[in-house]
């Protein structure tokens, strides 16, 4: 599947769903003629229409291609969406590193509240640099740490902003 | 006067000064565009008073701009897209030993650039906004669909996929209280959705985090920064020389500026080109000419100031920067359009001062942060990332002190990674989440004025005059990529 197929499909997945979710607002008694869920309606659907289009937009392309590779296909031609400008790079495993970056900031949610904002940007910070490479040292940690007491120091000492303490604090 | 006056009782100079070191490094970073540069430092303005916030974030996109040229310059890598025309000349004039004079002409033209666009931005905006004080809800609606469909043409790439990315964002921003009934949509039975969803969230995440999102599938290629290049600036002699390619770069900065879609990246090229035919010394251009540096700094900085012009005058911003700045208008309540002018004429008056600041305080700002830039330009890659990553967090939560916040920046941040992989552009989702409510309240508004009766659309000229625009370009836009389908398959069958 391209991924311009993809994007099509995705959109009318996308306009569909909201469709659904559009035809259950309530209507109001102080509706105009419009009413809440007119303008959603409307997205809704020329969402679905616009994947129609990409959609068949990537078919026809794809068929075009297809046509003169009578010839057989190289493992060079096997990924026919290949594009030498594409930003994301590494096919499957590169979606699987971002995913990996993600994780780590589900990751600090799920703990900030509990452990406090302190170490839990430090975490952040330390699986973060070495998720992205970093060989495994003591400096790796150190800076983590120092990361966190200058956004400390940034954040709660000068601008005032109440971060997280954490229950873990209370314990003590 | 007035903006004197607002620049001495408000911390405005200071917020200037930190806006352009903050864009400069931001600039100087390969990767980290202006835009995000900004929407960084989004969450830093909710504590400051309204002026000084837009000053912070005007003064780094100011910064921005310059920063972008110093890697161009010295490790040929643009830090930001609008440097690439730098690139050509100006790292052929490291090549020649002349690095520090090529970051000098940069600066130098920067700030000439920065003082024309805040020229341009003061002259200009206010009698454009003249024109749209005699809007009513017709055209409201109609300016917010011209919006949509220039942004929406201007894009690059498939139209169908702006389109795409345009009601998007309009999806987004129907999330909350209905703006007529007051009922609810789309919030799932969730009290943090009820106020809609914040406009400054889906920014940072789609520009920030979807960053860091793909740099994470990328092997860090940091080329390091050997040069010990002092900031030379030119002499007489040279300035003269360098003024015809400056002022190209003004011209054509302050009508890329004006114009939606087009922004710094389009005008730094065509000045480049421009600079090349009008000059005495053409054949000086690609082996390491002054001009060459001069005219696309100066036509980005200028860039910089004259793209909130359409942003000032009509409400709509033409890039994805303004459409940061515009996030910091809306943090702080004001509504940008031909009204801000009345409403909050102080806060316009209080960012041209700090612009004015920004620009000359880039001179010297610009040889002090010399040093930090290429301090941080070699850091590695994982190290800046994660910094980068728990500035989010740490800026995000204090807006609200929401954790809810937080999830939905990281979910911007997986959709702004899905359009990146699928080549839909931004603008258009931007633009649809703060256009969404402008369109749907002067859309309804004008049926319940007219009873219901679409015509009211066609009957009020002004309304009439902007919808033609938007079907012109949208016509355009479908016309020209008819003829290049038909174009690339004559090609394909010869």
């Amino acid at each position: 599947m391209t991924r311009e197929l993809m994007g099509g499909l995705l959109a009318i997945l996308l306009g569909g769903g909201y469709f659904a979710m559009a035809l259950q607002i309530r209507a109001s008694a102080l509706a105009d003629t419009v009413g809440p869920a007119g303008l959603p309606k409307v997205l809704a659907l020329l969402m679905i229409f616009l994947g129609l289009v990409l959609s068949a937009q990537a078919l026809l392309s794809g068929r075009r291609k297809s046509r003169p590779a009578a010839e057989p296909a190289s493992a060079a031609d096997a990924d026919a969406d290949a594009d030498p400008g594409d930003e994301i790079q590494g096919g499957l495993a590169g979606l699987a590193r971002a995913g990996g970056l993600l994780a780590i900031g589900i990751g600090y949610l799920l703990i900030v509240r509990t452990v406090g904002y302190v170490p839990a940007i430090a975490a952040l910070i330390v699986a973060a640099t070495l998720y992205g490479g970093a060989a495994l040292s003591w400096r790796v940690f150190a800076i983590g740490i120092a990361g966190a007491v200058l956004y400390y120091t940034l954040f709660v000492l000068m601008l005032g902003i109440p971060l997280p303490a954490g229950h873990l604090i209370s314990l003590f | 006067m007035q903006s004197a006056e607002i620049l001495v009782t408000t911390p405005a100079i200071l917020m200037a000064c930190i806006g352009v070191a903050w864009g400069i490094l931001g600039g100087a970073l390969p990767g980290i565009s202006p835009s995000i540069t900004m929407a960084l430092l989004l969450p830093f303005t909710y504590t400051l008073e309204p002026t000084s916030a837009l000053i912070l974030l005007a003064s780094s996109y100011v910064g921005a701009e310059y920063g972008g040229s110093i890697p161009a310059i010295l490790i040929r890598t643009p830090g930001t897209n609008a440097a690439a025309a730098t690139v050509i000349d100006g790292y052929e004039m490291n090549r020649q030993g002349k690095a520090g004079l090529a970051l000098g002409i940069s600066l130098y033209s920067g700030v000439i650039g920065s003082l024309f666009g805040l020229l341009m931005l003061v002259v200009l905006s206010e009698p454009l906004s003249r024109v749209a004080l005699s809007f009513r809800p017709p055209s409201y609606f109609a300016l917010g669909i011209l919006g949509l469909s220039v942004i929406v043409t201007l894009s690059g790439g498939s139209l169908v996929k702006a389109m795409i990315a345009g009601i998007f964002g309009l999806m987004v921003a129907t999330v909350g209280t209905d703006p007529v009934t007051g009922g609810n949509r789309f919030t799932f039975g969730t009290a943090d959705l009820l106020g809609g969803i914040e406009p400054v969230l889906i920014m940072v995440g789609l520009f920030a985090v979807s960053e860091l999102l793909v740099q994470a599938t990328q092997k860090d290629t940091t080329i390091r920064v050997e040069s010990t290049a002092r900031i030379e600036f030119p002499g007489w002699k040279l300035a003269r020389r360098l003024l015809p390619a400056q002022m190209i770069g003004n011209v054509v900065g302050t009508f890329e500026g004006v114009m939606p879609g087009a922004g710094g990246t389009v005008a730094s090229f065509i000045a480049y080109n421009e600079a090349k035919r009008w000059s005495r010394h053409k054949d000086e251009f690609g082996k390491g000419s002054p001009e060459g540096i001069a005219a696309p700094e100066t036509a980005n900085n200028t860039v910089s100031a004259t793209a909130i012009i359409p942003l000032l005058a009509f409400g709509i911003p033409g890039s994805n920067s303004t459409a940061v700045l515009l996030g910091g208008f809306l943090i702080h309540g004001i509504t940008v359009g031909p009204m801000i002018f009345v409403k909050s004429a102080d806060v316009v008056h209080g960012l041209y001062g700090g612009l004015f600041v920004a620009s000359i305080a880039q001179l010297i700002i610009g040889i002090m942060m010399m040093a930090p830039c290429i301090w941080l330009v070699n850091r590695p890659r994982a190290y800046l990332n994660a910094f980068i990553f728990a500035l989010i967090f740490s800026g995000v939560f204090s807006i609200h002190q929401s954790l809810f916040d937080l999830s939905l920046v990281l979910g911007a941040g997986v959709v702004g990674f899905f359009m990146r992989m699928l080549k839909i552009p931004f603008l258009p989702t931007v633009l649809g989440l703060v256009l969404g409510y402008l369109v749907e309240s002067n859309y309804r508004r004008a049926l319940v004025i007219s009873g219901g009766d679409h015509s009211i659309f066609l009957t009020d000229p002004i309304s009439l005059g902007l919808l033609v625009v938007a079907a012109l370009f949208i016509a355009g836009s479908l016309g020209r990529t008819l003829l290049e389908t038909m174009k690339s398959r004559r090609t394909a069958l010869n």
